[in-house]
């Protein structure tokens, strides 16, 4: 379905992705990556908005901005992207008059679109006057609309409230159901997760690793949690802890606080209390930096790096991260 | 009891052919344009000035057929700002005199009531057309639909184009199956049947370049009022150097500015548009004054598209 050759998009001096070599199959795919990974850029390349600086996009055999290939595919972006003084009727509407649809079929399908993302009542009002969340629905509506075979989707979650997050996946199970294929970029981990097992991980441009859920829980469950703690006597707390056995690693920050990584975080949150009581110091303050897709994040960009926090881990992963070039 | 499927519906029917999305972007922005309320004012008071020239196209014929109300038509045409033909002409000339006349007062109409009009109506829709969809981003929701740049710059080109129609040909055209109705004898037709094919070739004259040049200006901003200021600039600027040349010309000879051929009119686009919608019209205007404003008019609206193009291309395929 995508084959996206040795891709890199430059802006100016800036990476926007670097070297990506990927055929995707069709299917479901979330394409996972913090702020600034560069997912936009990638979507925006498959979508024809972007050309590579280097190498060459193919979706469906095609020039990803040929016509025929854009009749095939559904985008919804990051952006707003609609004019304030129509309603979303009017602009689904059009939309999909643009798509070659004759307008009496568009109208009919652009309100059934509508009817889909829970928009009947507030179809016929502007735009103007939406929330974020209908402003959503109604940038979905008009990727859906034209009967795609592939749809793309920009952080499609951001701003919707959690009944409509569940709507849209829903909506989006339903998709993937149908034999349609899509792909869903975020940066939350459990928001693709509960669409899509098959996961394309994303970070500076590059490809850091795709695979399935399993392989990346397989690789969060060798990462080191961090939990940061502010209390007294935090060196002799330090001690305690790796005297048991609880951490990893500590790092003492000032006099007062305490870095710790553990890969068992649940027993060191439940030992903590009866050491504050045995040791007689004071917590005043307990939080995990840990983030799951920050870690995988970082795990892998240890791997590239050429860390071996784990063997077992390292090796396990081998076949994930090689994935930079490698087809799933 | 059954349970209906309420979910997604697929589609299998036929689309309709890329040229509609032309169409389809137009019929969009008329929609979107229309919505201005100061735009349906200003078209209503477009066709004021026709109505005023009916009348003196009635009176003129009247005079010339029936001997009967010339004293209004001389009252009417006096009037008119462009000094082509003296009142005396126009009255005196009989019949032989009549397709000049006719074309002297559609050219008017032409050059002064809907000249300003067209410049003013072009102000307040074309500046948005594209500045807004880049305001919005709303042009890469555009291109993610089978839908090429120059089908979305003639799509936009078509709204302004639509609009001038309205307040510019439409009403001239009218104007001039109105002098027809209104004239005691048909041998008008004969005598001025070419007009029509005149006026649809003057309007073509005006709204080609000025429909590029407005899409240049909104495609190289996201704020409209930059793009409106920048029109109307054009225009402003033009006519004040325009004026200004000829004072110092007229200054230096001693004689009044409207009393001495313009030798300034590339400065102003005003002026420019003026020499060849009166050589279409069938006045005479020196030959190096239509070939400089050609060639100005046809640079203008290149160098526009290649603006309009080049914009559209980088913001894109960046």
């Amino acid at each position: 379905m995508i084959e996206l050759r040795n891709v890199t998009k430059l802006y100016g001096t800036v990476i926007g992705v670097n070297d990506i070599d990927l055929t995707l199959a069709p299917g479901a795919y979330g394409l996972l990556g913090p702020n600034g990974a560069g997912k936009t850029t990638f979507l925006n390349l498959l979508t024809g908005q972007l050309f590579p600086s280097l190498g060459e996009v193919r979706v469906f055999g095609g020039r990803p901005n040929h016509p025929q290939i854009l009749e095939k595919v559904g985008f919804c972006p990051g952006f707003e992207g609609m004019y304030a003084n129509v309603s979303a009727y009017e602009w689904v509407t059009y939309l999909l008059e643009l798509q070659g649809y004759a307008r009496s079929q568009a109208k009919e399908r652009a309100r059934d679109a509508l009817t889909l993302v829970g928009l009947s009542d507030a179809m016929h009002r502007p735009i103007g006057g939406y929330s974020r969340g209908m402003r959503q629905r109604a940038k979905f509506a008009q990727a859906t609309a034209h009967d795609p075979e592939l749809l793309i989707l920009d952080e499609p979650f951001n701003g919707l409230d959690p009944i409509g997050r569940h709507d849209i996946t829903m909506m989006l199970r339903d998709w993937i159901r149908r034999g349609r294929s899509l792909i869903l970029s975020s940066h939350i981990l459990h928001e693709v997760e509960a669409i899509t097992t098959s996961f394309l991980l994303i970070y500076g441009g590059r490809l850091l690793a795709s695979g399935s859920a399993e392989e990346v829980y397989s690789l969060l469950t060798d990462v080191p949690s961090e939990i940061t703690l502010h209390c007294s006597h935090g060196a002799l707390l330090a001690q305690r802890l790796i005297h048991e056995e609880l951490v990893e690693g500590v790092t003492l920050i000032g006099d007062l606080g305490l870095k710790l990584a553990t890969r068992r975080p649940l027993r060191v949150y439940q030992r903590l209390p009866q050491l504050c009581q045995e040791l007689e110091i004071s917590i005043e303050e307990v939080h995990s930096t840990d983030d799951s897709l920050h870690a995988v994040f970082s795990t892998l960009l240890r791997l590239r790096r050429g860390d071996r926090f784990s063997h077992a881990a390292s090796s396990r992963m081998t076949k994930a991260v090689s994935g930079s070039g490698e087809d799933r | 009891m059954p349970v209906f499927d309420v979910g997604y519906r697929p589609w299998s029917g036929e689309r309709e052919s890329a040229w509609r999305r032309v169409g389809v972007i137009a019929t969009t922005g008329i929609r979107l344009a229309w919505k201005n309320q100061w735009l349906r004012r200003m078209l209503f008071v477009a066709w004021l000035p026709a109505i005023y020239f009916g009348i003196a196209f009635f009176a003129y014929e009247r005079a010339l057929e029936e001997g009967a109300g010339e004293t209004l038509g001389r009252a009417i045409i006096m009037r008119m700002p462009e000094g082509r033909l003296t009142v005396d002409q126009v009255f005196q000339g009989g019949t032989a005199e009549r397709r000049p006349v006719w074309a002297f007062m559609l050219m008017t109409l032409f050059r002064y009531p809907q000249g300003l009009l067209m410049v003013m109506l072009v102000g307040l829709i074309a500046p948005p057309l594209i500045s807004r969809d880049l305001r919005t981003r709303s042009h890469l929701l555009y291109f993610s639909r089978p839908l090429g740049i120059a089908e979305y710059v003639l799509g936009k080109a078509t709204v302004v184009g639509t609009y001038l129609f309205l307040i510019s040909t439409l009403p001239a055209v009218c104007l001039y199956v109105l002098g027809v109705l209104l004239s005691p004898s048909l041998s008008v037709v004969g005598d001025t049947w070419d007009l029509p094919l005149r006026v649809c070739a003057a309007s073509v004259i005006v709204v080609i370049p000025t429909t590029a040049i407005a899409l240049a200006l909104s495609s190289l901003t996201e704020e409209t009022r930059y793009a409106s200021f920048g029109w109307f600039a054009i225009w402003v600027v033009g006519w004040v150097a325009h004026s200004s040349l000829m004072i110092m010309d007229a200054e230096r000879l001693g004689r009044f500015a409207m009393d001495i051929p313009s030798r300034w009119t590339f400065v102003s686009l005003y002026h420019t548009l003026g020499d060849l919608q009166s050589s279409i019209f069938g006045f005479q205007v020196e030959a190096r004054r239509l070939q400089i404003a050609t060639a100005i008019l046809t640079g203008l609206t290149f160098v526009s598209l290649v603006v309009v193009f080049r914009r559209m291309w980088v913001l894109h395929r960046r």
